[in-house]
């Protein structure tokens, strides 16, 4: 079949996702900022279906940047970013609200629409997304229970504790039924019980299948949880874990 | 259906959050919109009593008062041999004194009157302004002719002037026109930029960019319309106030008659006014959309 890329020198070519089972890849990717700063150098990464990632570093690692890279909000100066099997760098610009209605991504600062109730704030995401009518108030209903919110679904955001604000956030980021789920420092303004609750319905999720990517630097419990951890330090990963935690990343901070 | 029923609803709920901002867009559109229509209602004027004026091309002769309407006959084939002319129409003093009454429309009591003034009168029609002179002078040399009257200078200035207000008009129009829709979509941009948290989270969750786009034009369409409603309605009534005023102290004034002038006027304002807000909210929301 024709491609462009075929008429690119080979060296210029962009590698095929290598891995049958890989929902995030990247390979040599660079990225900067239109400021001249660059927020990624040469990352390779590889994340399989249903895994579990904590993405650890100092403020300005690049965790969020590389986030960003997966949702498209980034795009790299060079290198290949598949989510899913799919280069997501190749996506046409109005090509990429598809490419976010099979990813959930939920923030820090929860973002969610202040005049609307819970209930409204989650069923918003499937209205906008041109979801038959009939089927959002079962999958509405569906998400919030899994996030034990129910019973507040009336509430506006700011009826609702930090920690309950999240879990509408997760609610709405599963409403669609995401193959994956990004969290930028999702516990960043929690009180450590509500961030556990938060890192709980995350290990629920996960545990149902869903593959998980956490970018955080809350030690304790990425010390707690035993998951992947990947270390980001000044644009690179430095460190690749199994079953990790913390302390070891905190030591390769501290010692460069 | 569904998903219109959802822009009507953001819609009507965005417009509920912030009335204040709809109603400064609404009067910004409202404002400019009638600065347009006092525009084109002039504009329309100028051309109308241009176009009176220079159809006005003839020459009239006022016949003596001992005129003996046996010779008619005579006198009109005199004048008819003249080159230039096209045409010649009696006009007897009955006939011109019954047009007086019905062009004065009865606002000046004409009963008053003892007996008829006018005299019996010979419309020439002529071919072009430029015979003007020439028949005038010779119909004067007849006899029989009391006075001659042809409009010469004032219908070769109202045809410049027909052109010169048609150019200006244009470039005027477009200047204004260019100037609202700025104005327009810059207080469009302020309600667009109170939402730009919203536009942030419907990309964010997957809306495709039609999606974000349609309310944000149906309401500054919505806004235009409102806006260019309530301005054709103050010029249009605040012109059907002001031209039997007008016609009342200059009975003569060729004005565009009210009833044909609104028939067209007040559609292509509303027109404008809805594509006005259209195109600002266009602009304005493409400056937060990245797709």
């Amino acid at each position: 079949m024709f491609s462009w890329r075929n008429l690119l020198s080979p060296a210029m070519r962009r590698p095929k996702a290598t891995y049958e089972d890989s929902m995030v890849e990247l390979h040599g990717v660079n990225l900067t900022y239109p400021n001249g700063y660059q927020a990624l150098h040469e990352v390779e990464l590889l994340v399989r279906k249903g895994e579990f990632v904590f993405l650890v570093g100092t403020t300005g690692s690049g965790k969020s940047s590389l986030l960003k890279l997966l949702y498209r909000e980034n795009e790299p100066k060079n290198g290949a970013v598949y989510v899913d099997n799919q280069d997501v760098t190749e996506l046409r610009r109005h090509q990429i609200c598809y490419l976010r209605r099979r990813l959930g991504v939920i923030f820090q600062d929860f973002r969610l629409l202040r005049e609307k109730t819970a209930w409204e704030n989650v069923a918003y995401a499937l209205e906008v997304t041109g979801e038959r009518r009939r089927n959002i108030p079962k999958k509405v209903g569906r998400v919030l229970e899994l996030v034990g919110l129910l019973e507040k679904r009336k509430r506006l955001p700011s009826q609702l504790s930090g920690g309950e604000q999240q879990r509408v956030a997760i609610a709405r980021a599963l409403v669609h039924e995401p193959h994956l789920l990004l969290a930028d420092e999702p516990t960043g303004n929690l009180d450590p019980d509500s961030s556990w609750d938060i890192m709980q319905i995350l290990s629920r999720i996960n545990a149902e299948g869903t593959t998980v990517l956490v970018a955080t630097h809350d030690q304790q419990i990425v010390d707690t949880m035993r998951k992947r951890v990947i270390v980001m330090q000044g644009g690179r990963i430095v460190e690749d874990l199994q079953r990790g935690n913390y302390a070891v990343s905190g030591r390769v901070a501290v010692s460069s | 259906m569904a998903t219109l029923r959802f822009f009507l609803r953001e819609v009507t709920t965005n417009i509920r959050r912030s009335p204040l901002m709809s109603v400064a867009s609404v009067t910004t559109v409202m404002v400019l919109t009638m600065i347009l229509g006092f525009f084109l209602v002039l504009m329309a004027n100028l051309s109308n009593l241009a176009r009176d004026l220079a159809s006005d091309l003839k020459v009239v002769a006022y016949l003596q008062n001992d005129f003996d309407r046996e010779t008619l006959g005579e006198l009109r084939v005199k004048v008819q041999q003249l080159p230039g002319v096209e045409g010649v129409v009696f006009v007897s003093r009955e006939q011109a004194f019954e047009h007086l009454k019905k062009r004065m429309n009865n606002r000046i009591q004409l009963g008053d009157l003892t007996h008829n003034p006018l005299p019996d009168a010979l419309e020439i029609r002529v071919r072009g302004p430029e015979d003007l002179e020439p028949v005038g002078s010779a119909v004067k040399q007849l006899a029989k002719v009391e006075k001659v009257r042809f409009g010469e200078d004032v219908a070769r200035r109202m045809m410049s002037l027909n052109r010169i207000v048609r150019y200006v008009g244009f470039v005027v129009l477009g200047l204004l026109l260019f100037s609202t829709l700025l104005v327009v979509s810059n207080t469009i941009r302020l309600t667009v930029y109170a939402r730009r948290r919203d536009i942030e989270v419907m990309q964010l969750v997957g809306a495709a960019g039609w999606f974000i786009r349609w309310p944000f034009l149906l309401e500054g369409m919505l806004q235009g319309l409102v806006g260019a409603a309530l301005a054709a309605t103050v010029v249009g009534e605040s012109y059907r106030l002001l031209v039997p005023q007008l016609l009342k102290s200059v009975a003569f004034l060729p004005v565009a008659q009210p009833d044909v002038l609104l028939l067209w006027l007040c559609p292509a304002l509303l027109v404008l006014g809805t594509l006005v807000g259209l195109l600002g909210s266009w602009i304005s929301v493409n400056r937060f959309l990245r797709f």
